[in-house]
């Protein structure tokens, strides 16, 4: 099959790559690109496992082709702090226990991050809307929702 | 063996650093970045992609498999079959019926005719239709009670019936305890077929090291079960197999047959090309191929006084197990013996079968048959408490067990009982007596309202269910940091982390000084499968035992370095002292450091065995489990009479776990648990339509969203266990087990009207009945 010259920018790096114009988004981050961050859960655009943040906006990288991304800025998980260091999302996760199994916590967190980039004082239920697309099976999403909230908090005293 | 008997129960927590805190668990930073490699995240040079081969009818003779076609399809390097078998065809932990390749027939649609492994996936899926199979149909029956009748097709000729091993429980004599009873109430209830709905599907990778061990890497919920049916398929030594688990997303019961089923073939594979084999299932062969929750259908008959005391309970089960035994016996038989609720209940008569039908098969999901149980008798003593005008609260606290009564099993209770004290702090912090009055008052306009709430006892453990051992190890390095292992895994629910807190406080050491390693089944011995609720429990004993043992041996030591007597020497703070002299003191680390001086070992393996049960099966009587949890649910929800949709404004989840080693984990469990009880009241249900299974995915199974539960509250009950951990119990299943009746009982008060089959659906909340998206076949 005929290969497809895409440029974008990938967490602040531009990427050059080919790929076959059918291929997802998901598939060209995870399997040719290697960031393993972005996961694998439904393929249909249900479980937001796969979520990464397209120029500003959530959107499920497999319901994304990956030529659609010409020209566009793309964070994963990987991309969320430019070194090692914590995002405050990541540390209100981590102090108010919103992790269990991991799976669906990078999509979370970049949820969160776009709603929190827009919205710095989130409501509760605007942060339920906010990940109301991102499923997660362990933790009922309370101790997630605190952690937004906290957030919030965080970034508000940086 | 008897040692950790003797053990003093601890002083429990107190002075203690880390258990009973909400510490924050050891692989939160590595999640939150999104660096754990799940097993889907493996990769291997000179890799092949294995694709499975399903059934096309729901039961069929299996005259032949042609696979010349796909195995000249390009790409491909192995395809294997029910011929390719090395070993044993068949295994089960109860009857050994199920099969990785199908043999003579296959029996549901989720059946693997053949396997092929081939150099990308693309090539895999296309290789696999190329296989041709030759079918002969036979009849097919999907409805247990069917099943069970005189002439119905039978999955197991050889077996001569389609039921499973019978289950039973016997109490008193339930014809004296009706006549006694001013009420009898009769009802019954069903529940559906329910997907655990992990959010990482299956996935492993099968290579064979330089030793010639076969690696298999995976999803594993069980790697020693794994290990030993992969072993038997291959007839290979459990020394040649070693099973690792990967970071786990999720698997609440389920990452278990399957994935057993997984390895065999990719070890096969592995075997027959010489190359590494993954695979990873895609949403729907997940739902396709993995077992489901039990579908139960309950006759209840229940006694009781005027005065509301529970005088007899009579129920009457049969369970869908589908075309496998899987653990459905034993789901069956935990769901009678908490069925009669956490009562005084002096004559019980219950009888609950597993049948096998062409259906999806079902086992092991966190409840275990007494999420379906509970359903029917905590609507049935909501029913009593409404025609004997009892307040639903005070019924359950009149009946409620305590310490030195008789529960319904005959099990006289011997532990401190906090139902009680979780029935009242539930009712308090939901704001029961203003609002049960509240809401009983007509109510008008299409949004009613109605409170709700339900209880439970929980057997922790296995109990009646198997043998119940697990194994730790505690290893101090020369630098005095610690690395644990045990038996264990985690799947999320942060078991590293409550035996890192156990191991720490027991050495006197920080948590950050412990190193948590996953089980690898060639490492640690078998400790079962973690199941059951047992993991704080039984690894916690098992970590307790080995940080004890290296701990006695370091204070030998200490003791004769500073002069002091054994038993006056303590660890906490990382220094060892005197405690009636403190100023004598060494710190861990020297103490670590004159050890290794002294040749002194320190590692220790731990072992923990479970205290004994007395269960009869025959006779249904005995002491099924051990100890257990006691919980309570309460709900508030709204009702749209208008589209039949129930929004549940509040929740209330209280447990007596005995002692919650890390509390935040605990609300994690809570919280969690009370989420997919809500969804098992209100949204799902996997249809199987004549063995066709119609929901495949998340857009037509509904999960529920954070906008479709409550900002859930949480109560922590301590009765600490003698012989628990720093007195615990368990909270993974209690969690879930008990909510669905307390929505529906709230449901029931907002509406006026009773839900006897799940889910309480939109069609089923408004127009009392269900409509199926799918259409039947016409018959004939």
């Amino acid at each position: 099959m005929e290969k497809l010259k895409i440029n974008f920018k990938l967490n602040g790096k531009q990427i050059r790559v080919e790929c076959e114009p059918a291929k997802t988004l998901l598939d060209l981050i995870r399997d040719d690109l290697g960031l393993k961050g972005v996961k694998r859960g439904c393929e249909i655009g249900e479980c937001g496992a796969c979520t990464v943040i397209m120029n500003g906006e959530i959107v499920n990288s497999c319901m994304v082709l990956a030529p659609q991304v010409e020209g566009s800025d793309i964070t994963t998980i990987e991309g969320l702090t430019s070194d090692e260091s914590l995002h405050p999302i990541q540390t209100a996760f981590m102090e108010k226990g919103a992790v269990q199994c991991g799976f669906c916590i990078p999509g979370m967190i970049l949820s969160a991050k776009v709603l929190l980039d827009n919205k710095p004082s989130p409501s509760g239920s605007e942060i339920r809307t906010a990940i109301a697309g991102n499923l997660c099976r362990c933790t009922g999403y309370k101790q997630i929702v605190d952690a937004i909230k906290y957030a919030a908090q965080l970034m508000k005293n940086e | 063996m008897t040692e950790q008997r003797t053990l003093e129960p601890e002083k429990l927590t107190k002075g203690l650093a880390t258990v009973s805190k909400p510490v924050k668990r050891l692989d939160a930073e590595d999640k939150v970045k999104g660096k754990p490699l799940f097993a889907d995240d493996y990769d291997r040079p000179g890799i092949l992609y294995a694709k499975q081969l399903y059934s096309k009818f729901p039961h069929a003779k299996i005259i032949n498999i042609d696979i010349t076609e796909a195995q000249d399809s390009p790409g491909v390097k192995g395809v294997i079959t029910r011929d390719d078998i090395p070993g044993k065809h068949t295994y089960g932990n109860v009857i050994e019926d199920q099969r990785a390749l199908a043999d003579v027939k296959v029996r549901f649609l989720g059946d693997v005719v053949c396997v092929v492994a081939a150099k990308t996936k693309r090539q895999a899926d296309a290789a696999v239709e190329k296989v041709k199979v030759e079918y002969e149909e036979l009849p097919a029956v999907f409805d247990p009670r069917e099943a069970l009748k005189e002439g119905a097709p039978l999955l197991y000729e050889e077996r001569k019936t389609n039921a499973q091993i019978p289950q039973k429980v016997r109490h008193g004599n339930v014809e004296k305890g009706f006549k006694e009873s001013d009420l009898i109430i009769k009802k019954k209830f069903t529940t559906p077929f329910l997907e655990h709905s992990y959010i990482e599907p299956e996935s492993a990778i099968a290579f064979i090291d330089q030793q010639g061990t076969i690696r298999i890497k995976g999803s594993f919920q069980n790697p020693f079960t794994a290990r030993e049916v992969i072993a038997g398929f291959l007839s290979m030594g459990l020394d040649k197999i070693r099973v690792q688990k990967t970071v786990l997303g999720g698997t609440f019961g389920g990452k278990d047959e399957l994935m057993s089923a997984i390895g065999c073939r990719l070890a096969l594979l592995s075997l027959k090309t010489g190359c590494p084999v993954k695979t990873t299932y895609s949403r729907e062969n997940s739902f396709l191929e993995s077992h489901k929750r039990n579908p139960f259908y309950m006759d209840y008959k229940v006694g009781v006084t005027k005065d509301g005391i529970l005088k007899a309970v009579e129920s009457d089960i049969v369970v869908d197990s589908g075309v496998y035994c899987s653990m459905s016996p034993y789901i069956a038989l935990r769901g009678i013996v908490q069925g009669a609720g956490p009562y005084r209940v002096e004559n019980v008569c219950s009888d609950a079968v597993s049948v096998y039908t062409n259906n999806p098969y079902t086992g092991a999901m966190r409840g275990f048959g007494s999420p379906q149980t509970n359903v029917a008798i905590e609507s049935i003593m909501d029913i009593i408490a409404q025609k004997l005008d009892i307040d639903p609260v005070k019924l359950r606290l009149k009946n409620a067990l305590k310490k030195g009564d008789v529960a319904p099993t005959g099990q006289k209770i011997n532990h401190e009982v906090g139902l009680t004290e979780a029935l009242q702090k539930t009712a308090k912090k939901i704001g029961w007596k203003k609002k049960r009055k509240k809401y009983s008052k007509k109510q008008t306009g299409d949004y009613r309202k109605g409170v709700g709430i339900a209880c439970c006892m929980r057997g922790i453990s296995l109990g009646a269910e198997g043998v119940d051992a697990a194994a730790a190890s505690v290893s101090v390095q020369s630098d005095g940091r610690v690395i644990v292992t045990t038996g264990i895994t985690d799947h999320g629910q942060g078991s590293q982390t409550v035996m890192a807190q156990i191991a720490a406080d027991i050495l006197g050491i920080s948590i950050d000084r412990i190193t948590y390693l996953e089980p690898d089944t060639s490492l640690i011995p078998d400790s079962g499968p973690t199941v059951a609720s047992r993991s704080t429990f039984m690894g916690g004993n098992a970590t307790k035992d080995a940080a004890l043992k290296v701990k006695k041996r370091m204070i030998k030591i200490v003791a004769e370095l500073l002069e002091s007597p054994e038993e006056y020497v303590l660890v906490s703070g990382g220094r060892f002292y005197d405690r009636k002299s403190p100023d004598l003191e060494i710190s861990f680390d020297e103490a670590v450091k004159v050890c290794n001086n002294k040749a002194v070992p320190l590692f220790e393996y731990g072992w923990y065995s479970m205290p004994a049960i007395d269960w009869d099966e025959e006779k249904g009587v005995g002491e099924p489990y051990f100890t257990y949890v006691y919980s309570v649910n309460a709900a508030e929800v709204t009702v749209d009479t208008a589209t039949g949709k129930v929004k549940v404004d509040n929740f209330v989840s209280a447990h007596d776990m005995g002692r919650a080693i890390n509390p935040m984990q605990c609300y994690g469990q809570m919280f969690g648990g009370a989420a997919m009880g809500i969804g098992l009241a209100l949204y799902e249900e996997v249809e199987v339509v004549e063995g066709v299974m119609k929901d495949r995915n998340f857009d037509t199974y509904t999960l529920p969203t954070a906008c479709d539960v409550p900002d859930f509250q949480g109560i922590i009950v301590e009765r600490p266990d003698p012989e628990g951990p720093f007195g615990a119990k368990s909270l993974g299943e209690p969690a879930t087990e008990v909510v669905a009746p307390a929505v529906l009982n709230a449901v029931a008060q907002a509406i006026g009207r009773r839900i006897y089959d799940l889910p309480a659906s939109l069609e089923r909340v408004l127009l009392g009945k269900k409509l199926s998206k799918y259409k039947k076949k016409k018959k004939g």
